[in-house]
């Protein structure tokens, strides 16, 4: 009975794989959430996590309102039913429910009543004194049942608790579950890797892979909006069929070529009216999928449809009620390998007078396609679009659009397009009353807690995302924050504008006054390694601008470790042959004699392309000579440019290691004293609760209840102990460094940081994402940013300065101008933190 | 086949007999010795060696057994306390160590776990002799280097080392019967004792038995330390082996047969009574069957 909030919770081995990665997932009381997805995507580790099995690496974890990342198990108030289902098989299967009753201290009277009463409800009774050996697996996983149920947890976890039965008892013990979900009222989590019990049995499912939270929805909406081509692929059986295909528009209507094959099969545009304009261009390449069931050979659907294709059929799959037929949309494929034209199509009525060979016309109903990206995969019909793609022309920075002329803010420098594409995120449109555009409301669209409002201006479609809905029918005005568009030349959608980033990127240290000097090394270290690639991608450029004048340096070095490298294959070849193979005499002779040729050979050739490249260079012009040197000479200056730049970073970072003395010092006292002062207080308070509590244990006679306060005790100090160490947390000083400024961190942060690192905080590196809205201006100290251009748009200004030659805005006053130094230190309201080796999310 | 002599049947009457001939002769090899031990207690004809088994003129009789407590020159029946005093607590301890550190190191997972184990498994492989000399300073400086209890910390001192049977055993046990236990509100300690040990009875027995009979019949490590004190500490492998010099064998040579036949009963009882654990395996139904 209790709400459960996972919070950037991930698992990373110390070897850097992670297990899972950013789980976000806020699960509501009395649902009965299903972890699926393949083995291997993480969802038995997040489910043992919050279980308190396995470590949380970094994340938040609440169960009710109380954080339990550091809660034993025991304590977490869970249960849990084990796939192989875990009893104890020296107790009775009485024993085994009561166990963790006894353990609690639970009267030996009630204990009774409710091991009773879940042998009831799991119908175990006569059971109840055989031991677990002498009982089949459905069972046994009863009696597991029944242990969780009986204690009545706030979450009960479920890994995989069917998988070891057969298939009928599991279908048997999936509707008991569902039974038992809908009499205990309780929060359910369960991991399956089975898409039917997912699907059957969850009010919503997440569906995980490799680590990563692919789509966590409703099990309808999995199935009618999949997010991309895994979901749709995992979610149904048979499988969705996948097509690769093109789109292209022409009016109202899309056709749809399909690759492989001759086929064109046309949609109304209005069904495609959330896919982004360049996907129906007809060149890009899309996966269209369809489930079988909207793929028919019936004559009825084919008389009505307009959507046909031919299919070779090559097998089918009796299902009893229903028959699947097998087939390929190309007359040359066989149907049996899954590729992009096979096609799986449902009937109602068994074979259908068909043969292996056979070719039908089979009528698709577009209206439940789907369209995936082939690169991504992901949906191109996202249920929420992000952006919409308006066709523009741009002349003297005034835009063209939807037969509207906007003037451009100053901030954004647009070179005159015929071609372009406007691109306005779907939350960057804003109803106002006195706003600048106004369109006509067509439907309002309510997917999850997010509310998409169909507008039209000209008869063109668009999507904006509004806080209540609109009235349909009605004109509204609205603005468009100019921050976040982007405008695109040609198909090929080459960047004109882009929008203002969102968040300013920083790499940082974390660290308090005593491990300062080592946080600020190893930031040190990070920047010298960056600086020391920087210059590796240098060397790459130069050589390769160096080789448009003939001259090829680095081929010298590359053949020799090429050269070298056969010589060293072939003698580890030469050795494996020796040592692992039976060659008789002769063989090993003929091996030899092959390891020298080989050797010969490679030597051979690395003198020709020596001789090749001593002959090119020879034949340098003095021209090339000369435009070579100056490269040379010039990759010199953009070295020592790279070089220099993160020496200043160091410096920055190394010289103000000092600063933090003063800060830190600062106010250190009165912690102290507030410190001493609350420790006091908690002290006497956990004094009062614990004599009360001894009180009662000396008036208590009943074995039972005396155990249920010792207990309660043992409870009580834990929770004073926790609050001590919260407390001692709190009064420790911590701070973020960014180019040797520090400020101090919150509460919330280290908490997080310390939870997720331990001491090894310290030797770890974080990136910070600072907002824009979050800078505020110094006399002195504090970053030092140089504003380069005030950008303005509008309602708002934004300095772009440069903070080390890294940039970053800055939301400005009418005070700055261009060439002003800036002392800038930052709150920390909305900063984003994350751990920079393994990309985790800290804060 | 029909065209045989022999049937398949025949074939395997007549290896079972060769083999049960080879065992017989090797049982009678193995137990000889334990009947001369038996026959020579019971002698009283001469209390000396006897190289026949039944020399010219045997009489037999319980005088050996009785002089065994009643001479009081030599207290055997200290020596017997002592030497069951000592095994039967460092039984009790070396069990409990061996145990729970099998546990941890199967269980838990720490930083140089896998090294640790690696480091005990070859430092065990050391005779534990190499230490003697070493040991004896260490007792001689806090006094205790020819009293029992001395004995007695140097056996349990590094008993932990010889985990790895047990942690093999555990390792058998599926760790969701400990994720099981957790869940249920037991703490570590609580599921070591509730749950693991009553899965783990045949690997205790065997802990127990191999605890039981290193300190029972240690003659070396008794001899360096009690052996050099009054004969009031010495445990029966020191006191046996000094009837046994070259001045006391004439006399006491009987006698040390009766008191080796005393010495392994407790052995055998130990044996009888666990020995039925020892094949009953406990962890069916545990985990799916």
């Amino acid at each position: 009975m209790a709400d459960l909030y996972l919070k950037n919770i991930y698992k990373v081995y110390p070897n850097g794989v992670k297990a899972v990665s950013n789980f976000n997932m806020k699960i509501k009381d009395k649902e009965f959430i299903v972890f699926v997805g393949p083995s291997g995507c993480g969802k038995s580790t997040t489910l043992r996590m919050i279980a308190g099995l396995e470590d949380i690496t970094a994340g938040e974890l609440y169960i009710g309102d109380e954080l339990v990342n550091n809660v034993e198990p025991k304590d977490r108030d869970i249960a849990m039913v084990f796939q192989n289902y875990a009893l104890y098989p020296h107790m009775t299967v009485y024993d085994n429910m009561a166990f963790g009753l006894k353990l609690r201290h639970v009267p030996r009277a009630e204990i009774h009543k409710k091991v009773l009463w879940a042998a009831d409800v799991l119908k175990i009774t006569e059971f109840l004194d055989r031991k677990p050996r002498a009982m089949s697996g459905g069972q046994r996983q009863r009696v597991a049942l029944g242990r969780a149920i009986l204690r009545n947890p706030k979450v009960f976890l479920l890994d995989e608790p069917l998988s070891n039965l057969d298939a009928k008892l599991r279908t048997e013990m999936r509707a008991e579950i569902a039974k038992i979900h809908s009499q205990l009222q309780t929060t359910f989590i369960y991991v399956t890797h089975d898409q039917t019990e997912a699907m059957t049995l969850g009010t919503r499912v997440v569906v995980m892979k490799l680590g990563e939270v692919q789509q966590i929805d409703s099990p309808q909406n999995l199935y009618n909006f999949p997010a991309n081509k895994f979901v749709a692929g995992f979610i149904g059986t048979p499988q969705m069929n996948f097509f690769e295909a093109t789109l292209k528009r022409n009016g109202d209507v899309v056709e749809l070529t399909f690759d492989y094959c001759d086929n064109k099969l046309y949609v109304p545009f209005e069904d495609l009216l959330k896919v982004k304009p360049a996907y129906l261009n007809g060149k890009q390449h899309v996966w269209v999928g369809l489930r079988c069931e909207d793929i028919s050979l019936e004559p009825s659907d084919l008389a009505n449809s307009k959507n046909k294709m031919k299919i070779k059929v090559s097998h089918f799959e009796e299902l009893g009620s229903e028959t699947l037929i097998y087939g390929d949309l190309n007359m040359g494929g066989d149907g049996f390998v899954e590729s992009s034209t096979r096609v799986i199509a449902k009937s109602n009525h068994g074979y259908m007078n068909l043969k292996p060979g056979d070719i039908v016309e089979a009528a698709f109903n577009m209206k439940k396609a789907h369209f995936f990206d082939k690169v991504s995969e992901e949906t191109i019909l996202p249920r929420v679009p992000k952006e919409n793609v308006f066709d523009c022309t741009v002349k003297d920075n005034t835009i063209s659009f939807l037969g509207l002329n906007v003037k451009l803010p100053s901030a954004i420098k647009c070179k005159d397009l015929t071609d372009g594409r406007f691109l306005v995120p779907t939350d960057a449109i804003y109803i106002n009353e006195n706003g600048q555009f106004n369109a006509k409301v067509v439907n309002n669209e309510v997917v999850g807690e997010t509310i998409v409002s169909y507008l039209q201006i000209g008869g063109r479609t668009f999507f904006a995302i509004v806080k209540e809905e609109l009235p349909v029918g009605k004109v509204v005005n609205f603005d468009i924050d100019y921050k976040s568009i982007a405008i695109k030349e040609g198909d090929d959608e080459i960047d004109v504008v882009k929008p203002l980033p969102v968040y300013d990127t920083y790499l940082g240290l974390f660290t308090n006054l005593e491990n300062n000097t080592r946080a600020a090394k190893s930031l040190c270290a990070l920047s010298d390694s960056i600086c020391a690639e920087k210059v590796k991608e240098l060397e790459k450029e130069k050589s390769v601008e160096l080789a448009k004048h003939g001259v090829h340096d680095y081929l010298y070095k590359e053949y020799k470790n090429d050269y070298k490298e056969t010589i060293d294959r072939n003698k580890t070849d030469l050795t494996f042959k020796l040592t692992t193979m039976d060659l008789g005499k002769d063989g090993r002779k003929k091996v030899r004699a092959e390891f020298k040729a080989a050797n010969e050979a490679a030597k051979k050739l690395y003198n020709e392309r020596i001789q090749e490249l001593d002959a090119k260079k020879a034949t340098v012009s003095d021209a090339d000579r000369k435009a070579v040197e100056e490269i040379k000479a010039d990759y010199v200056n953009k070295e020592k440019e790279v070089k220099d730049l993160y020496a200043a970073i160091n410096n920055d970072i190394s010289s103000n290691v000092g600063s933090l003395n003063a800060i830190a010092n600062e106010g250190v006292e009165e912690l102290k004293q507030a410190y001493q002062a609350k420790l006091a207080e908690l002290k006497e308070a956990r004094k009062n609760e614990i004599d009360a509590l001894y009180a009662e244990l000396k008036n208590t006679a009943d074995k039972d209840e005396k155990a249920a306060i010792r207990s309660k005790i043992a409870r009580t100090n834990d929770k004073y102990d926790k609050e001590e160490e919260t407390e001692g947390l709190k009064c420790k000083k911590f701070f973020i460094g960014i180019n040797g400024h520090y400020v101090e961190s919150s509460f919330d942060i280290t908490r997080r940081i310390v939870q997720a690192f331990g001491t090894k905080l310290f030797k770890s590196n974080y990136r910070y994402e600072i907002s824009h809205y979050d800078y505020k201006f110094l006399n002195d100290g504090g970053l030092k940013a140089t504003v380069t251009e005030i950008l303005d748009y509008g309602k708002e200004k934004f300095a772009k300065c440069l903070v080390n030659k890294n940039v970053i805005y800055v939301l400005a006053n009418d005070n700055i101008k261009v060439g002003d130094l800036l002392h800038l230190t930052f709150n920390l309201n909305n900063i984003r933190v994350y751990e920079n080796k393994f990309d985790i999310r800290l804060y | 086949m029909s065209g045989r002599k022999i049937g398949q049947k025949g074939r395997r009457i007549i290896s079972n007999t060769i083999i049960y001939i080879i065992l017989v002769l090797i049982s009678v090899i193995w137990l000889f010795p334990f009947f001369y031990l038996i026959i020579q207690s019971l002698r009283i004809d001469n209390p000396g060696l006897s190289l026949t088994l039944f020399p010219d003129n045997f009489q037999y009789g319980f005088d050996n057994y009785i002089k065994l407590f009643t001479d009081s020159a030599y207290n055997f029946g200290r020596w017997y306390l002592n030497t069951l005093i000592i095994a039967v607590l460092t039984t009790i301890f070396q069990t409990i160590l061996v145990l729970m550190t099998a546990y941890a190191l199967s269980r838990l997972r720490f930083k140089g776990r896998k090294g640790l184990m690696k480091f005990m498994l070859i430092i065990g492989m050391f005779p534990g002799f190499l230490g003697m000399i070493c040991i004896y300073k260490i007792l001689q400086a806090v006094g205790l280097q020819t009293s029992i209890f001395g004995l007695f910390l140097v056996y349990i001192s590094g008993s932990a080392m010889n985990y790895y049977i047990s942690k093999g055993f555990f390792d058998t046990i599926p760790r969701s019967l400990d994720e099981a236990a957790l869940i249920d509100g037991a703490n570590r300690n609580t599921v070591f004792w509730r749950i693991i040990i009553p899965l783990a009875k045949p690997i205790v027995v065997y802990t127990v038995l191999t605890a039981f009979l290193a300190p029972w019949g240690d003659f070396m490590m008794a001899n360096y330390l009690v052996g050099r004190g009054s004969q009031e500490a010495f445990t029966v492998a020191v006191g046996l082996q000094k009837w046994l010099g070259p001045t006391l064998s004439g006399m006491y040579f009987t006698r040390f047969c009766a008191g080796g036949v005393f010495v392994s009963i407790p052995i055998v009882v130990l044996f009888f009574w666990l020995q039925r654990y020892y094949v009953e395996g406990v962890t069916g139904g545990a985990v799916k069957g």
